[in-house]
């Protein structure tokens, strides 16, 4: 319980002209901790998201392990984040080079961290597309003859080869088919155990949230309404906006 | 040794979609749960029981008052730390409920053995293959994913899963409505071996012959009705 937060963001806010992206976010990461961050389209999360990855230059204070990120040059944080973070995108064209085979999409990662050994490379890219559920035979294939799920699938192998700590998902399952959605809930979920990975996870989907996340962040307007473990949040809201949320979720019969 | 205390807790849902209706549900809710008692509470439907275990796991957040697991340290389960709760969840208190929801695609047998290795058990499959054949669970259904299970056979993974822990405060939920006879009596004898390995049970059961079979102490829960009316 003493041991240090992963990440801890302090009074992130990040304005478009007169228009608030995101307003004073504060929060702490822990090692392992999955926090979902929930709202409607243009509540700010998708923003909040780009700030800490560094599309963005917003104010306020973003500390990593001990490094403060707005200190650190571009190079520098290049380097973190194809080594000790990953980004697994919404729309899986936009984290994956389309004209690269599916094993080259995997190894590229590795090749950037100064991995030169095309045996060891090919070996570990073929671990990792089996244990996001991917044939290793199709690995010279083009991720363009890939399904929506196997993309995605690709997308998540892409970024963990090199064992991140920290991984950002922006809406990864809601591009996909309901049946498809389920097995990379489920990949994500044992694999985000299994690796004690530390995930922000942007979703409008309180399924999604419930499933993942250990907490979760209730947005709107740019601003953190609501905070809690999730069960709590999902089961006991107290915000308005919260209640409503998760009044307008379909209840389907157990 | 007290393992459970609620101290002075109220707790009333305001339900803003409704015109900020309160229902206001326990006020002042005190009580104790000592290690190797098993409370059942009573009371009619819709007076707070299962809203009393879902304070005491977090799951609930109470509006006022203190609830505390204690076991050589003192857990808050009604302070706002998540990661307290979290970690309380997994080392001192356990949770079964009439419900079980678990990801898709693990089977049964991996859900149980996973909790028994949670719990620090030294051979965890031995251990959930044992607990599934005492709850009767064909084993033909031991590699597939409950939710594909009738009710009573995914309350008994469900049981599996809460009795196979070993955490020192237990909440049960209902656990043996949809069971059939022989199961009950199987409950009844899992819950009574726990409370005399030195657990706090703090439990509803509404069948009053498992009542009967189980309890130490009753606690109705009319004690912790609120008489406020409703706000304007």
């Amino acid at each position: 319980m003493s041991e240090a937060p992963l990440l801890r963001v302090e009074g992130l806010t990040k304005h478009y002209g007169r228009q608030i992206g995101c307003e004073a976010v504060s929060f702490s990461l822990w090692p392992g901790e999955v926090l979902a961050v929930v709202g409607e389209s243009g509540s700010g999360k998708t923003t909040l998201l780009g700030c800490l990855w560094g599309d963005l230059t917003p104010t306020g204070r973003v500390t990593y392990r001990d490094q403060e990120m707005g200190a650190l040059s571009e190079a520098e944080r290049r380097v973190i984040q194809r080594t000790e973070w990953g980004f697994v995108r919404q729309n899986p064209a936009d984290g994956l080079r389309m004209n690269v085979s599916a094993g080259g999409n995997v190894g590229e990662r590795l090749m950037a961290i100064g991995d030169r050994h095309y045996g060891t490379i090919r070996h570990t890219a073929a671990e990792w597309l089996r244990r996001v559920e991917i044939d290793p035979a199709r690995m010279d294939e083009m991720p363009t003859a890939f399904s929506g799920g196997m993309r995605q699938r690709l997308q998540i192998a892409r970024n963990l080869v090199t064992r991140p700590r920290l991984m950002f998902m922006d809406e990864p399952t809601s591009g996909l088919d309901v049946s498809v959605q389920a097995r990379l809930l489920d990949l994500l979920r044992s694999l985000t155990r299994d690796l004690g990975l530390a995930v922000i996870i942007v979703t409008h989907d309180l399924g999604v949230a419930r499933l993942l996340s250990d907490r979760i962040m209730v947005m709107r307007g740019g601003r953190v309404i609501e905070t809690g473990l999730t069960d709590q949040v999902l089961d006991d809201p107290k915000e308005r906006y919260t209640q409503l949320l998760v009044a307008s979720v379909l209840q389907v019969a157990g | 040794m007290t393992a459970l205390r609620f101290e002075g807790v109220d707790k009333t849902f305001v339900r803003h979609l409704h015109g900020g209706a309160r229902l206001p549900v326990l006020r002042d809710a005190s009580f104790a749960v000592a290690a190797g008692e098993c409370v059942v509470l009573t009371g009619p439907s819709g007076t707070g029981k299962s809203t009393i275990l879902k304070l005491a796991y977090g799951n609930y957040r109470a509006d006022r008052g203190m609830i505390t697991v204690r076991h050589g340290e003192i857990a808050k389960m009604s302070a706002g730390d998540p990661r307290e709760i979290l970690s309380a969840r997994r080392r001192l208190i356990g949770y079964v409920s009439q419900f079980l929801s678990v990801i898709p695609r693990i089977g049964a047998l991996e859900l149980v053995t996973t909790a028994a290795k949670d719990a620090g058990h030294d051979a965890p499959e031995t251990c959930a293959r044992e607990m599934l054949e005492r709850l009767s669970l064909p084993s033909a259904l031991w590699p597939l994913p409950p939710a594909t299970f009738s009710g009573g056979e995914r309350q008994r993974v469900n049981i599996a899963i809460g009795m196979v822990g070993r955490h020192p405060v237990l909440l049960l939920d209902e656990p043996t409505a949809s069971l059939d006879k022989a199961n009950r009596d199987t409950v009844v004898a899992l819950v009574n071996e726990k409370r005399a390995a030195g657990a706090a049970i703090l439990a509803i059961f509404h069948d009053q012959a498992v009542r009967e079979a189980v309890a130490t102490r009753t606690i109705d829960v009319a004690a912790f009705a609120p008489h406020e009316t409703a706000a304007p």
